[in-house]
């Protein structure tokens, strides 16, 4: 009964202020109307300017480059305990007063052979005994 | 106390026709009640396109700034709407130019042709009424006194087509303007919360 009488009472608004909303909608109506009129002019003006009649610009371009860095990044071969080295959401490609070229994001090598091209590198160090106690000479 | 008297007065008929008059009056506020929220579920999806076209403009984080992120997502609210309602708002706009024309070139401007057809297509109806007060109000379902006719006249054809072809059209493109209204209301909200400074916020990331 509470839903009966509430939504009553939203009928009963809407049809009080309908003139209103009937205006607004009304003046979205002529708006849209006008701005397809227009559209062949402004499309002409915006040959000659930056300001593309297109959906996408120049910030969804630099979007673009953060989410493909990103996901290079990833190709690369980070591993999935690494995957938190994508760009903080807040990241810039680059500095736009500068117009320094785009760089991707510096990622620390993830090394997990340490002896890999180090021959002065003491495997020993990470060696560890296996259940019987003979050590296996394998990093850990 | 003077309505109470007038209330005494009523013949058992006014009493009837006036707990009618309630209950039509009370029925067809909620269904405008109801049809207010099936337009608000609609409009609330169709304000969604906002979310898609900057979700990820703001997740990169490339508009930080509450004034540039109106400013884009109206522009490309605006472009989106001028993509999909051109070419209803162009087919109507020519259905209703070939038709003028139609009736300029070859009905030497009379329009009273599409008027009668109408009026020759449309049922006659007739309500039994009853006064109430100053009122008028239908007591009963209506008679159709002569139903839908269609003769296959040239006139019936033209008067029928012209309408469909318009009104199709135009019905989508007054779609489109809803869903512009829309996404211009979404834009309005996510300023007010994506943008908010909620300092309840701040303390739980200095927490």
């Amino acid at each position: 009964m509470e839903t009966f009488f509430k939504r009553v009472g939203i009928g009963a608004i809407v049809i009080i202020t309908s003139p209103l909303w009937l205006v607004y909608f009304c003046l979205y109506v002529v708006f849209g109307a006008v701005m397809i009129v227009l559209t062949p002019i402004r499309f002409i003006a915006s040959l000659f300017s930056d300001n593309k009649l297109k959906i996408k610009n120049h910030y969804d371009k630099e979007a673009a480059a953060i989410l493909n860095q990103a996901e290079e990044a990833k190709a690369r071969g980070v591993t999935p305990s690494n995957v938190n080295n994508v760009p903080p959401n807040n990241y810039y490609p680059y500095n736009q007063n500068n117009n320094y070229p785009p760089q991707p994001p510096y990622y620390p090598p993830q090394n997990n052979y340490p002896s890999n091209g180090n021959p002065n590198y003491n495997n020993n160090y990470h060696n560890y005994p296996n259940s019987d106690g003979n050590n296996q000479g394998g990093n850990r | 106390m003077s309505n109470l008297f007038l209330l005494v007065k009523l013949t058992e008929s006014d009493k009837k026709t006036l707990i009618a008059l309630i209950v039509i009056i009370l029925f067809v506020v909620m269904i405008v009640g109801y049809i207010q929220k099936l337009v608000g579920y609609i409009m609330k999806n169709q304000g969604l396109v906002v979310d898609n076209l900057m979700y990820d403009l703001l997740r990169t984080g490339v508009i930080q700034k509450k004034r540039v992120f109106v400013k884009e997502a109206r522009r490309k609210s605006g472009v989106y709407f001028l993509k999909k309602s051109w070419i209803p708002f162009m087919l109507s706009l020519i259905c209703v130019g070939s038709f003028v024309l139609y009736v300029y070139l070859d009905r030497e401007g009379d329009f009273s042709f599409f008027t009668d057809s109408w009026g020759l297509m449309m049922p006659n109806i007739n309500w039994n009424v009853n006064d109430f007060f100053f009122m008028r109000i239908p007591t009963d379902f209506p008679e159709f006194e002569t139903p839908f006719a269609f003769d296959g006249s040239l006139d019936e054809y033209i008067s029928l087509i012209s309408v469909i072809v318009f009104t199709i059209p135009f019905i989508v493109y007054l779609v489109d303007c809803q869903a512009f209204i829309s996404r211009s209301l979404r834009i309005r909200q996510l300023c007010n919360t994506y943008f908010a400074k909620d300092v309840n916020k701040l303390s739980d990331d200095h927490a």
